[in-house]
């Protein structure tokens, strides 16, 4: 058995990619074929925001790592005190 | 055939359906609502690819066993074989 | 009618199989003791042929002394030291304890206590089951697990996992393992054509011998991480890993 915590965030992060992954189906393969006054498109953002908030989101996970990989790379600057 | 060169092979090939529908290459005529659901694609595949890996990781750190038994089982076992190892003459 | 009696140990016999135990260790005076001790205990009342061999880099604190002590304790036919000058690295490690290793099957594990010998007669049965090649300890399968390790690190352990499984593909659930079962011969094969060093040389011996067509087996393990306050995964460590992985994936 896990943990509490590892079950409660475990499980949160579970949930959270399922919400995420229906609204983004709805949204980008359902709702074309749905007709433009039905009420469900007010929930949904204008088309093009399903490609450029991804894109968004992407460009900041890249820079994110990058900017990891600068971090460490620069703490590490100082020669290797212990031998590998 | 290296797994780098898999990927890029199956990539290859998804890249060139998609291109071939949302630019109309073979000249199909798909109707506009197909047409809306098919340009975002690519996007939508990496969605997939990032929902389904944060959906496994969370579920495997969510029943990532605890072994507290095995933990405390080794706690009692290393006072065990100090006890006897003393007894057989080891200095520690 | 005949009735079969498993060989006991040291009984002479064609097709008796004998387990090395490779322990290589760096300042583990406290805690090989006890390893051996786990190892002796639950060996001997395996009734399997064995012998340990201890592979100490030059420890500065003694380990080689306490070694001494326990190979007079238990004899020198099962306890078998191989040390070196310095520390040298792990494939070295298990190419040298293997010069002299008489037995036909090899098990590696840490000496550090996190690897627990009770598991041993378990990756023997496991082995006897499939004649497997090479049986792997994993914590992410079954009744596998960990102790001592918090959120951050689960999560970590488990994303490095699944980013291995989804590129590499590698039919071992546990890949930066290092608690196995080899057939010597497939052992020395494999570290032959293994480059890389630390995690990622594990994983590299788990995907050679997947190309080599070797069969893998598992059974879970309970890790009891014991290092308290310690930090053992620093940003390096996690950048040499993608590396390495990275590298294995373009390459096999």
């Amino acid at each position: 058995m896990a943990t509490k915590t590892d079950q409660l965030v475990g499980f949160s992060i579970l949930g959270f990619s399922l919400a995420l992954f229906t609204y983004c189906s709805v949204w980008i393969i359902a709702l074309p074929f749905i007709d433009s006054d039905h009420v469900i498109h007010s929930y949904f953002l204008p088309r093009e925001f399903s490609v450029l908030l991804p894109l968004v989101a992407g460009l900041l996970l890249l820079l994110s790592v990058g900017f990891f990989i600068s971090f460490v790379m620069w703490k590490n600057w100082r020669p290797k005190k212990k031998y590998e | 055939m290296t797994k780098l060169m898999e990927w890029l092979f199956g990539l290859t090939l998804l890249s060139t359906v998609w291109l071939t529908l949302s630019f109309d290459l073979l000249g199909l005529n798909l109707p506009e609502t197909y047409q809306q659901a098919i340009w975002p694609f690519p996007i939508y595949l990496l969605l997939i690819f990032g929902c389904y890996s944060l959906a496994t990781i969370g579920f495997r750190v969510a029943t990532f066993n605890n072994c507290e038994d095995a933990a405390r089982e080794l706690q009692d076992q290393i006072q065990e074989a100090k006890k006897d190892l003393a007894r057989r003459g080891l200095k520690f | 009618m005949e009735r079969r009696r498993r060989p006991g140990p040291g009984e002479a016999g064609d097709s008796v199989e004998k387990y090395s135990v490779l322990l290589p260790t760096y300042n583990e005076r406290e805690n090989l003791p006890i390893i051996v001790w786990l190892l002796i205990k639950y060996l001997g009342d395996s009734g399997y042929n064995y012998e340990i061999i201890i592979i100490d880099d030059g420890s500065p604190d003694g380990t080689l002394e306490v070694a001494k002590q326990l190979q007079s304790i238990y004899g020198t036919n099962k306890i078998l030291l191989r040390p070196r000058e310095k520390k040298l690295g792990l494939g070295t490690a298990y190419i040298h304890g293997m010069q002299h290793a008489t037995g036909n099957f090899i098990i590696i594990m840490d000496a550090d206590l996190s690897h627990h010998p009770k598991f041993i007669p378990e990756f023997i049965r496991k082995q006897k089951e499939g004649n497997f090649d090479v049986v792997s300890g994993t914590r992410y399968k079954g009744n596998g697990g960990v102790y001592g390790w918090d959120l951050k690190r689960k999560i970590i352990s488990r994303g490095a996992n699944f980013l291995t499984q989804i590129l590499l593909r590698p039919g071992a659930s546990d890949l930066t393992g290092s608690f196995r079962l080899y057939k010597k011969k497939v052992l020395q094969k494999l570290v032959e054509k293994c480059v890389s060093k630390g995690y990622v040389f594990q994983m590299e011996m788990i995907v050679r011998a997947r190309q080599l067509n070797y069969t893998i087996g598992e059974v879970p393990i309970s890790f009891v991480d014991r290092v308290y306050g310690e930090s053992k995964l620093g940003g390096s460590e996690i950048i040499s890993f993608a590396k390495g992985l990275l590298t294995l994936f373009a390459t096999t």
